[in-house]
């Protein structure tokens, strides 16, 4: 098992190298550069020289990518280019607690209404209740998070005034880096942001469960614990939830580095200074650094949740093996 | 396979026991209401997105300043200009040229309009990216599987590699690469390929940059299928008589593999959707004055407190197309292949 955790960090950092380099080289092309314009008129030749040269943007691409690099290993991620005095350290280790927090938060309302809702569609099945659990899981699939998220802003912020209607409620430093305090503050500027990401994870939570379950139900093992006399809430969750978690597991992957990196339109919508939102306000001015580093911050959490995911089917099913 | 198998024995007379897949998937799939009903609110919307200038009374870039903010199912007096401007003006329809069915826009451009004709973004999406994916995951899969050894393993590590690629985060670096590309200006090719883009409102680049890295489920699933398949007898028996590598997996193999694939593009579906309308949302979607959904809620946003159908009604139109796609989606899986049930 740790050798296999071993060889599965070493082969990506290959990867993560490729997936920098890509990166650095499709951003350093996009026509205009950071400092082509000031506001809406273009920049004196002499000045955009002077700007590019105090960030190394004057020296051949290998020359700056190697740097980059080096920089990266030192564990400085580059300068900001349009806020001066601020690096991208500083601007990463304010925004990606915001958007872990919300990414969590989410994933926790995902589970805690999706899991439930598939148990239960699963155990009832072809009943009313499964009927109902399944029509309001397609639907929940069915609403984009730009469309729930000013909905829920309408009714639950504007015309209950029950929420606020933007903004984040915890501030650094955090426990541990990442964890804020708990205040009631905190909990109600997180309501409908986590609610509207989490509702479209618990559906797919709950198809996926349903599904899954139903196919378990009726392999041999559970037929054995059924013929043990085990009562039917045993055989359910006991034996047949574990083994029809790993398909919800499989997914957990790439929704965990989805998730925890931010949704970018809902820190739009609900105006939260985190990592997402800064990405997309970044790519107009050409944040060169920040772009790069965002990206690179985006593939290792897509990564290390991956290799999480795998280590959990072990757990899930000991029948699972890395050897 | 459907076909061959079908003509040897059609000459034995024994066509009616025979049933092709698909003719028992449509016969599933038939007996499903929902589905159906999800099938025909797609047929609507097509048909209304084709003829949407008879079905609106302007086009969605008439801006009408006097009346901005109309509110919906409310009658306004619309001036000499304008009207003049109206798809239905000298019909006798023209009464209704002042009468703003889901309100108009803070320029006054009727909402009604827009949505309709957003609906031709949309659907252009679902229809193309879905079609990209499955065309090129459907043929790298089948390749790689087919081809087995050493192709199978570089075009698989490709695969993974592109899988590590935060997809997004891609999808918004090309759409600004794309965006600056046409702002700038090109010769040669890339020339070209603005001025098609241009041409269609944006759409071209939307669907390079969604498609890209779309395709890789499907090339895995198309992978494994075929792997699976090619040592079955019918491969076994085509392969025997002397069929040529490249007919055997596009005539046999690709054929009879193809309903698992089609269910998962049509999953995806919705997907797209979404994508265009999140990409649209931060106005790296289609080139305005073209609605989109996405763009028009970005734009009605702002207004939310006061006239939130700006909002509601692209919001409504986006959520009810995905619902039709979700169920036509669910009914073909059940149908085609019910092992994939909940993937």
């Amino acid at each position: 098992m740790v050798r296999y955790i071993a060889r599965r960090l070493l082969v990506s950092v290959p990867v993560l190298f490729a997936i920098a380099l890509a990166t650095f080289l499709l951003i350093q092309t996009l026509p205009g550069g950071p400092f082509s314009t000031v506001g809406l008129k273009s920049m004196p030749e002499s000045m955009r020289l002077l700007m590019e040269r105090r960030y190394g943007l004057d020296r051949p691409l290998p020359e700056q990518f190697l740097r980059y690099m080096g920089n990266l290993l030192r564990g400085d991620l580059g300068p900001m280019l349009h806020t001066p005095g601020q690096t991208v350290n500083d601007v990463v280790a304010r925004t990606l607690p915001v958007s872990i927090q919300l990414g969590l938060l989410s994933l926790a309302v995902g589970f805690a209404i999706g899991m439930p809702a598939g148990l239960l569609a699963a155990w009832k099945r072809n009943t009313l209740v499964d009927r109902s659990a399944t029509f309001l899981a397609v639907l929940g699939a069915s609403i984009p998070e730009v469309v729930l998220a000013p909905a829920l802003i309408l009714v639950l912020a504007v015309k209950l005034d029950w929420f606020p209607i933007a903004f984040w409620g915890a501030e650094g430093p955090y426990f541990l880096g990442f964890l804020p305090r708990p205040t009631v503050e905190f909990w109600r500027h997180a309501a409908l942001p986590a609610f509207a990401l989490g509702v479209g994870l618990s559906a797919g939570f709950a198809r996926l469960l349903r599904a899954s379950l139903l196919e378990v139900l009726s392999e041999d093992y559970t037929r054995t614990a059924r013929a043990k006399g085990l009562s039917e809430n045993k055989v359910l969750l006991r034996h047949a939830l574990k083994n029809a978690s790993i398909p919800v597991a499989t997914t957990l992957g790439p929704l965990l580095a989805g998730v925890l990196t931010g949704t970018f339109i809902i820190e739009q919508i609900f105006a939260l200074d985190g990592l997402g939102r800064q990405f997309v306000q970044s790519v107009g001015n050409r944040e060169y650094f920040l772009l790069t580093s965002i990206t690179l911050i985006y593939a290792l959490i897509l990564v290390a949740g991956n290799l999480l995911v795998d280590i959990l089917y072990v757990w899930l099913d000991p029948r699972i093996r890395y050897d | 396979m459907a076909r061959a198998g079908r003509s040897d024995l059609e000459v034995e007379g024994a066509q009616s026991t025979i049933r092709s897949p698909a003719r028992v998937a449509w016969r599933q799939f038939r007996r499903n209401r929902v589905a159906l009903a999800g099938a025909g609110f797609i047929l609507l919307v097509v048909i209304l997105a084709i003829i949407a200038p008879w079905i609106t009374p302007y086009h969605y870039t008439t801006l009408n300043t006097a009346n901005a903010r109309a509110k919906p199912l409310t009658r306004y007096v619309v001036d000499e200009e304008r009207l003049a401007k109206c798809h239905w003006a000298g019909t006798p329809l023209e009464k209704a040229c002042g009468l703003f069915l889901a309100g108009s826009d803070a320029l006054g451009r009727d909402i009604w309009s827009r949505t309709v004709y957003g609906a031709r973004v949309s659907l252009s999406v679902a229809m193309v990216a879905s079609a990209v994916s499955l065309v090129i995951g459907a043929i790298y899969g089948a390749i790689s599987g087919y081809g087995g050894g050493r192709t199978d393993e570089a075009m698989m590590r490709l695969v993974d590699f592109l899988y590590a690629i935060p997809g997004l985060t891609l999808i918004i670096l090309l759409q600004t690469y794309f965006k600056a590309l046409s702002r700038q200006g090109a010769t040669g090719l890339p020339g070209l390929l603005i001025d098609a883009n241009n041409a269609l409102g944006g759409l071209l680049f939307l669907f390079i940059a969604l498609g890209a890295l779309s395709w890789l489920g499907i090339a895995r699933l198309a992978r494994g299928q075929v792997l699976s398949h090619k040592e079955r007898e019918y491969v076994l028996a085509a392969r025997a008589v002397g069929v040529s590598k490249t007919r055997i997996l596009f005539r046999h193999l690709l054929p009879s593999t193809i309903g698992p694939l089609l269910v998962v593009a049509s999953l995806s579906i919705p997907g797209f959707i979404f994508a265009e309308a999140a990409l649209s949302f931060i106005g790296l979607g289609v080139n305005p004055p073209m609605p989109s959904w996405g763009a028009m809620i970005l734009e009605g946003y702002p207004g939310l407190r006061s006239s939130p159908y700006l909002v509601l009604v692209p919001g409504l139109a986006l959520t009810l197309l995905a619902l039709a796609f979700n169920f036509v989606g669910d009914a073909l899986r059940d149908a085609i292949d019910p092992r994939l049930h909940g993937t």
